[in-house]
């Protein structure tokens, strides 16, 4: 099968005074049809970054891909004019953020904003926009839909305008949904309901789903693969079971063991020694060394790429896997 | 018997709140109580709105009750001097959540775990200084760190500086709210260490007021779960997690991800907490509660005794103990058309 | 050499900023070093050579009593800026005493000065200005601090409504519970972080307070003879309009151009201090 979306060898890189910042170092991913994925990582790893290329979305004067290729559906992304990103955009691929009161306007009511994506991209009437964004206000759980369409986005809850978001990033149809921590900000009741909701929505419609988040449990309960990312490299990926309970590489290692077990006690967590690092001068060779236990020479010299353990389980370290 | 070092009884916090039809008054910590003993983590959750941030204020009198008392090493705060007010005051601190916004951008990290001396009566700088580069010392921080500014410290750093200025008036309790939710997983494990790490060196007592129950459980003996500003059910820690008896309390836990990959994600309830001003009647959780019933709807409820170190605010723990293994099905008071069309 | 790259990265991202600078320094530059760098004495009376257009001796040609314009155009940059610094200068003072009092103390202090501060804002800056200029006495001195009452109103509910917003925030919160007094807390937790957005007003405030100063010496309330400022003088060369122009309209480029100056210098730290634009 081919994938929909193949990112290969992506180099992205900050334009500032004090130097140039390399922030997405070689991304290698590839997202199925249909398919659930996972991109984990602290902050500063880029996985925002990642996926805002993907839509052309970083600051033209400071950022640039500097090298590598998104393709979608069998077409090019990179390097694409800002003219064809537009039927691209909310039709294609569209995307769902952390804050959804950052993507709401909010001097128009609900059913204004939802009717007029459905007009641009659908080529709806108002009269057939005005039904379809109900219809699928009501597909996303809301309660009294025909209310809410009236209502302004400060009228509504957090959890109710995630679902307004979701409404109206699948309403148009799209095969690829980036959600970039779309629960963060959420009561851990409100997040159960939108992951399960998102879940069950994407797979009915055959929508893609990347999945960004720092939270590891919310990608185990959710997600089918997934790519753990640290300071603009993929470290490791593969089937979630897999990386989660046979994890390879030291990062993820190290991850799974800081984090408390909601099912027991009450030993010190490992923690992480170091920090991450400063992008303006990095590491040389894997970005991860000086952190890591396990280092050696070869580590301090050549970046490790991403190859197979097994069945579509990847890791980037040295300690497996040989390199070409 | 040992004596509880904090003691809230019947605490309520009441807001005026100006709407279009006059003034409503609304409870956001409705009758209250709760007791922490020397040395004794107590884990305060619930979801946003429920009030423990505002109980947290409380407790550091940077609220004012509107009923009820809150009694430190048995003295009633609002009954003392201004004086001995003043020493208590110091005896209770707090780490807040958002390491950005509780330093003072202006000041440096020096000056920052330096102030509450220097407000409290140390007048030499020589004694302060020393003081500082101690509690520095003890939080993991090096000396360089004296002179910088918060923005040129990590999230990590930012906390460590937070707690070394909570320890400096030497405290018996210190309320946590929040301290890691603003961290990244690893960094969060150093914090959480830490925090374990002064509690056994100083016999600290901690409020650990946090919406995540795993963080909770790793560091609490005990744990009081809060809905719209009630306690709803207070338990030892163990005894909560692996033997949950409000319907709210397995609502939670439920909706926690976790990392078994074998058991996804199974969400049947609906319905927000609500925050509308006016409190159902009856329980407050009977909105959304699957076992609700007549006595629900009607009459409030209050902590009970079940067990040696398990209280429960619903009218019958019984109905919890009947429910069928891990999955608590509710009803939502709405109805939603099939998904498929 | 991280200095100089700063540099030319800051003059290629705020080209406007870094012209307003210069005209600013180029003023600066004028009022300091005037007596070394004024071809005449302002004040001296060269009787013989009144009105005469500019030539080789007086560049800018002379007055009605003989005076060199161009050394009085030098000397008036001084006044100017001391208006426009002063001007604000004092407003943004009182501003951040009354205005950080008022907001974090709220209740009736806060109640009964934002009435006051209401009532100044109703009247029309000018109007109020020219008013206690009045009653002060007809001087310069007296016309900046006509001005600059008039402007408090303004600094005080920047400062009050900033006041407001970093109380709530944690690190003041916590100055509470270890027993910070109020004072102490607003002089050093409150008004350190309110100075952003005044230095941004004050900046942007400059130009439009040159403006006024110039107004009322212009119509006589502020500098008085043989004063050389620059609005006083636009004022005498009206008479001789049209025959002189040079005289009306070399202050008047003066005054244009320092205000321009310092509205770039504005606008550019107004964008600089934005949070916003921080990367």
């Amino acid at each position: 099968m081919e994938p929909l979306l193949r990112i290969s060898d992506l180099h992205v890189d900050f334009l500032g005074y004090a130097g140039v910042t390399r922030v997405l170092n070689g991304i290698d991913l590839e997202l199925f049809p249909g398919e659930f994925l996972g991109l984990v990582g602290e902050s500063g790893s880029g996985k925002s970054l990642t996926a805002n290329s993907v839509l052309g979305l970083l600051p033209k004067r400071s950022a640039r891909i500097s090298k590598g290729s998104i393709m979608f559906e069998g077409q090019e992304l990179v390097g694409k004019p800002e003219k064809e990103f537009q039927s691209i955009r909310g039709k294609k691929i569209s995307m769902v953020f952390q804050e959804p009161m950052n993507a709401l306007n909010p001097s128009f009511k609900i059913g204004t904003q939802m009717a007029e994506i459905l007009k641009l991209h659908k080529g709806l009437t108002s009269k057939e926009a005005k039904v379809e964004s109900v219809r699928w206000l009501s597909r996303v759980r809301i309660p009294h839909p025909e209310r809410i369409v009236n209502e302004y986005p400060f009228e509504l809850s957090g959890g109710m305008r995630q679902r307004v978001l979701l409404a109206m990033a699948l309403g148009c149809g799209a095969k690829l949904l980036l959600a970039d921590e779309p629960t963060t900000a959420l009561d851990v009741t409100i997040q159960a309901q939108i992951l399960q909701l998102m879940k069950e929505t994407a797979d009915q419609l055959g929508t893609s789903v990347l999945l960004i988040t720092h939270d590891l449990a919310v990608v185990a309960q959710t997600c089918r693969r997934v790519a753990v990312m640290y300071s603009g490299n993929i470290v490791e990926s593969g089937p979630v079971g897999e990386v989660l309970h046979r994890p390879r590489h030291p990062y993820t290692i190290a991850l799974l063991q800081a984090l408390p077990n909601p099912d027991g006690k009450q030993n010190d967590l490992r923690s992480i020694p170091g920090s991450v690092p400063n992008l303006l001068t990095p590491p040389s060779g894997c970005r991860f060394h000086p952190r890591c236990t396990l280092a050696e020479k070869k580590c301090r010299e050549i970046r490790p790429l991403l190859t197979s353990i097994s069945e579509n389980h990847y890791v980037a370290c040295w300690r497996d896997g040989h390199h070409a | 018997m040992l004596k509880p070092l904090l003691s809230l009884r019947g605490v309520e916090k009441e807001f005026l709140v100006r709407g279009n039809k006059g003034s409503l008054s609304f409870k956001a910590v409705n009758n209250v109580s709760l007791d922490i003993f020397p040395g004794e983590t107590v884990g305060l959750v619930g979801e946003s709105g429920c009030g423990k941030s505002t109980l947290g204020y409380m407790v550091l009198n940077l609220l004012d009750l509107t009923n009820g008392e809150i009694l430190f090493e048995g003295q009633n705060l609002t009954d003392i001097g201004k004086v001995q007010q003043r020493e208590i005051k110091s005896q209770i601190q707090i780490v807040f959540q958002d390491p950005q916004s509780s330093l003072n951008p202006r000041f440096r990290i020096g000056q920052i775990v330096e102030e509450p001396l220097r407000l409290n009566g140390w007048r030499d700088k020589h004694k302060r200084q020393e003081r500082v580069r101690q509690l520095l010392t003890k939080v993991g921080l090096g000396e360089e760190y004296l002179g910088r500014f918060p923005h040129e410290l990590s999230g990590g750093q930012r906390q460590r500086v937070a707690i070394a200025r909570a320890l400096s008036l030497d405290p018996k309790l210190i309320v946590l709210d929040e301290p890691t939710s603003a961290l990244d997983v690893s960094v969060q494990a150093q914090i959480l260490n830490l925090l374990k790490e002064l509690q056994r060196d100083l016999n600290l007592a901690y409020l650990f007021i946090s919406h995540n129950l795993a963080v909770v459980r790793h560091l609490s003996s005990k744990v009081a779960v809060m809905y719209l500003g009630r306690i709803v059910e207070l338990a030892d820690s163990d005894e909560l997690f692996n033997n949950p008896l409000h319907p709210y309390t397995k609502v939670l836990l439920q909706s926690v991800p976790n990392l078994n990959t074998e058991k996804p994600l199974v969400v049947e309830f609906d319905g927000e907490m609500s925050t509308r001003l006016i409190s159902p009647q009856g329980c407050s959780f009977h909105p959304r509660c699957c076992y609700a019933n007549e006595l629900c709807r009607e009459t409030g409820t209050e902590l009970q005794f079940i067990k040696e170190g398990h209280w429960v605010s619903c009218h019958d723990v019984s109905w919890g103990e009947k429910s069928e293994g891990d999955v608590v099905v509710a009803q939502s008071s709405t109805t939603y058309p099939g998904i498929t069309d | 050499m991280v200095e100089l790259r700063y540099f030319h990265y800051f003059t290629k991202r705020y080209p406007l900023t870094v012209i307003g600078m210069i005209i600013i320094s180029l003023v600066m530059l004028l009022a300091l070093a005037a007596p070394l760098i004024s071809p005449h004495n302002p004040y001296t009376m060269h009787l013989v050579d009144r009105l005469k257009p500019p030539n080789s001796i007086y560049l800018l040609g002379t007055d009605e009593l003989g005076r060199d314009i161009l050394s009085r155009i030098i000397y008036g940059a001084r006044l100017s800026l001391l208006a426009g610094v002063g001007i604000v200068g004092i407003a943004g003072i009182f501003g951040i005493i009354f205005g950080s009092i008022s907001g974090f103390l709220g209740g009736k202090v806060d109640s009964l000065l934002m009435r006051l501060m209401d009532i100044m804002l109703a009247f029309p800056s000018l109007v109020l200005a020219l008013a206690l200029s009045a009653a002060l006495g007809p001087n310069f001195h007296n016309s900046i601090l006509a001005v600059a009452i008039v402007k408090i109103p303004v600094y005080v509910r920047l400062v009050r409504g900033q006041t407001l917003s970093i109380k709530e925030r944690q690190f003041v919160k916590a100055a509470q519970t270890f027993g910070a007094p109020k004072a102490w807390i607003i002089s050093r937790h409150i008004i350190p972080n309110c100075l952003a957005p005044v230095v941004v007003q004050a900046s942007l405030g400059i130009g439009e307070a040159i403006l006024i100063a110039a107004a009322l010496s212009f119509i006589g309330l502020g500098a008085q003879p043989p004063e050389a400022e620059w609005g006083a003088m636009v004022s005498m060369g009206r008479t001789f309009l049209l025959d002189q122009w040079w005289y009306a309209t070399c202050p008047g480029i003066a005054i244009f151009f320092t205000v321009i100056g310092f509205n770039l210098l504005g606008d550019g730290v107004r964008d600089m201090l934005d949070p916003r634009s921080r990367n």
